[in-house]
């Protein structure tokens, strides 16, 4: 069984008076595209900088891609790509060289290097911007050569810290559209943003950080994990619908009123057939029952609220 | 071909400035000629031989310390520390590729000196020429050892001039000075006698290497990769074997070879040991890592989490120790002096790790080091003079002792301090250390 794309085990790491990581322990599993959300603050960059071997944390361990960043950072090097979200580009050189150095830094060997710069620039639609510097380039376009250095080798984990900034919103659809990609090529990609919505987009998980502790780390998509969101359409108003709900077998209800009801169902898609079927059989008039994906947006706030409440 | 090495010749090599070098080199070879009214060979090659120092020496200085400090400000270092290049290749890559260009011109120049000058120079100009190679090579790479600790210090935004000046100057003013010339033209050296130009190549090659090796280290810290402070130990004690091969066995000389080598020691280690105390990362969160690691039992990650400048200090304290256990021996008033004072000097030391300390472990810690300076001018000038002014001799003597006539008192006075010192900054430490839960 291959190990998960990133292992993160009691991970401290303090600034002066300040714990940015507190005993965090997480899994990415591979070929996932988790969203890494939380406030400023949050130690969302810190995580990030840890997981790319740049920061040495004060405790823990850190496994990306199988390898042990702390002890074989250059090993992990080659398996794993970061955007910084305070990057930098050789302003002097053209975009190819950029790739094509890039790409020789990170193990590429010579005789690829030609067909990995074509590539790249391909995956980022910059083909034509090959032979210009990066001097001239719009704060877009730049962010898309970063982005583009940032995978030019490949790596099977790519981390990203506010990829989508400076990016207008064509640019920002392709960019999702390249990490849908990359994500069925079997990439497993970590993103931190602020704009929800655009995550939203491509993620398939959240891990949400909250003064340097994992508040949550889960799937998003319908029919993985545990995230079964229902919503039931009444052709009519039911008054008791919360007490004919209750008694569902692996129902809990999340929201409702008397027309609509929102669910989470324990189970996939069977249990979601068992579930329609006890609620016609209660005599609940459904006129619509559809799986649900929740947006980031009210995912990410209702892990906050959860944590709260633990706290 | 290397990364590294390739994107520098990228930036720095284009058809203009290919031609322009040669192109102005020979136009101030020219001029040389024209000005010369006799032996113009002569004076192009000591224009080549300044060209070449000027080319190589300071701009490729400058250089070699920008390739770092020019990264780290435009953002671009994280991307290279990210990439698989190893520190080895990145180390070289960086010294050839950020050097290339006035390698090119240097190259130029030294040909020309060597042409020129071989026969109407009085000097051997083979072995002067290679000397200025590895001389060159050395400032080079203390250039990138600077660099790379300016640059995890966080000072990459100040210009490299003032953090190459300084190399520049040391470096430069080693050779120039001659001291180690007992006889015109010859040195001895732990008995033995050398040209001076056999001496100053032999040094100077395997200082190159010493200032190689030493930018590979910082670039393996600046890489995450782990290393034991090994190097810096073994670099202090080379030193003070060097050093010593001056005051040993040499005609004249009283001191014994045992004797020379802890001096020297002690000289190097507290010299390497404030400068290093000045230079890295320090600071409660330093401390609190090596706390951590100590606590598990990872004694060997410890050990390569520890700063250089405790082990610089702790070597000077063995060279004081060693001093002092020879203390049967009569080897002169000088030696005597030196040998009372040892244990003092080391102990300042510690003291001022301490003072240093005890401002880096405020809550928020301010300009560390200039505050240090300063509480360290009060206390080895300022205060001690004004309550000589004031004739409080012995009020002054307990600020400042007098080392050398009153060595035992001394001691006790500056061991008390330290004491009080470290007593401080364990105390700030621990409050600082106190976090939120």
């Amino acid at each position: 069984m291959q190990p998960d794309a990133i292992a993160v085990s009691g991970l401290r790491f303090e600034y002066p008076g300040v714990v940015a990581l507190d005993d965090v322990s997480l899994t990415v599993g591979r070929g996932s595209v988790t969203a890494l959300v939380g406030p400023n603050g949050a130690g969302k960059t810190t995580l990030l900088r840890c997981l790319a071997g740049l920061d040495r944390p004060m405790l823990g361990s850190v496994a990306v891609a199988g390898i042990d960043v702390l002890e074989e950072p250059r090993r992990a090097h080659e398996r794993v790509g970061y955007l910084s979200d305070f990057y930098g580009l050789y302003d002097s050189l053209t975009v190819s060289q950029c790739f094509a150095h890039a790409a020789a830094a990170h193990g590429v060997a010579a005789g690829g290097i030609a067909a990995t710069v074509a590539r790249t620039a391909d995956r980022l639609v910059i083909t034509d911007l090959l032979a210009r510097r990066c001097g001239e380039l719009s704060r877009g376009q730049r962010q898309r050569v970063a982005i583009g250095q940032a995978l030019v080798h490949s790596p099977e984990v790519l981390l990203l810290d506010e990829p989508a900034s400076g990016l207008d919103p064509e640019a920002r659809h392709l960019l999702a559209l390249l990490f849908t990609r990359l994500q069925s090529e079997g990439m497993t990609l970590l993103v931190s943003s602020h704009i929800l919505a655009e995550l939203d987009e491509y993620s398939t998980h959240m891990l949400v950080l909250r003064l340097g502790r994992v508040i949550e780390n889960r799937a998003l998509a319908p029919g993985s994990d545990d995230a079964h969101r229902v919503r039931i359409g009444l052709a009519s108003a039911v008054p008791d619908l919360a007490q004919k709900l209750a008694g569902v077998e692996g129902v809990r209800v999340l929201a409702l009123d008397e027309r609509e009801a929102l669910i989470a169902v324990a189970g996939g898609a069977g249990a979601q057939a068992l579930v329609l079927r006890a609620l016609v059989a209660r005599g609940l008039p459904i006129a619509s029952f559809a799986a649900e994906r929740e947006d980031l947006q009210a995912s990410y706030l209702r892990s906050v609220r959860a944590g709260e409440q633990a706290r | 071909m290397n990364p590294e090495l390739r994107r520098n010749l990228w930036l720095d090599f284009s058809a203009h400035r290919l031609i322009a070098m040669p192109a102005v080199i020979a136009l101030v070879t020219l001029l040389v000629l024209a000005l010369s009214e006799k032996d113009g060979a002569r004076h192009v090659a000591m224009a080549a031989g300044f060209g070449f120092f000027a080319l190589v020496m300071v701009w490729g200085t400058r250089s070699a310390a920008e390739s770092v400090l020019e990264e780290a400000r435009s953002r671009t270092w994280d991307a290279q520390r990210m990439s698989s290049i190893g520190p080895w290749a990145m180390s070289w890559g960086k010294l050839a590729g950020a050097t290339a260009f006035t390698w090119y011109g240097g190259t130029l120049c030294l040909a020309l000196f060597v042409f020129a000058g071989a026969g109407r120079l009085d000097l051997p100009v083979l072995k002067t020429a290679a000397a200025m190679l590895a001389g060159a090579l050395l400032l080079h790479g203390m250039a990138l050892n600077v660099g790379l600790l300016a640059a995890q210090k966080g000072l990459a935004g100040r210009t490299s001039s003032g953090i190459v000046l300084p190399v520049l100057v040391v470096v430069l003013l080693g050779p120039a000075t001659g001291w180690v010339t007992e006889i015109k033209g010859e040195v001895h050296w732990w008995g033995w006698q050398f040209r001076q130009i056999d001496f100053v190549l032999a040094s100077a090659i395997v200082f190159a290497a010493w200032a190689v090796f030493g930018a590979y280290r910082s670039m393996c810290a600046e890489l995450q990769l782990r290393t034991a402070p090994w190097a810096l130990a073994a670099f202090l004690c080379f030193m003070a074997a060097y050093l010593a091969g001056f005051l040993a066995l040499a005609p004249r000389r009283t001191l014994g070879a045992a004797d020379a080598v802890f001096v020297c020691g002690l000289g190097v280690s507290l010299l390497a040991g404030y400068l290093l105390l000045f230079s890295e990362r320090t600071g409660a969160m330093t401390l609190r890592r090596l706390v951590a690691r100590f606590e598990r039992r990872q004694w060997r990650r410890a050990l390569e989490e520890l700063p250089g400048w405790p082990v610089a200090i702790a070597l000077a304290l063995l060279c004081a120790a060693g001093t002092t256990l020879l203390a049967g021996r009569d080897t002169g008033e000088a030696v005597r002096e030196i040998r009372g004072a040892s244990l003092t000097l080391a102990l300042f030391a510690v003291r001022d790790a301490a003072l240093l300390h005890v401002f880096a472990f405020a809550r928020q810690p301010k300009r560390v080091e200039a505050v240090t300076l300063l509480y360290l001018a009060l206390l080895y000038w300022l205060v001690p003079s004004l309550l000589e002014a004031l004739g409080a001799e012995a009020l002054a003597r307990i600020v400042l002792p007098k080392v050398f006539a009153q060595p035992g008192l001394a001691a006790a006075v500056i061991a008390a301090q330290a004491a009080l010192a470290v007593t401080i900054a364990a105390w700030r430490w621990r409050r600082t250390s106190r976090l939120p839960a």
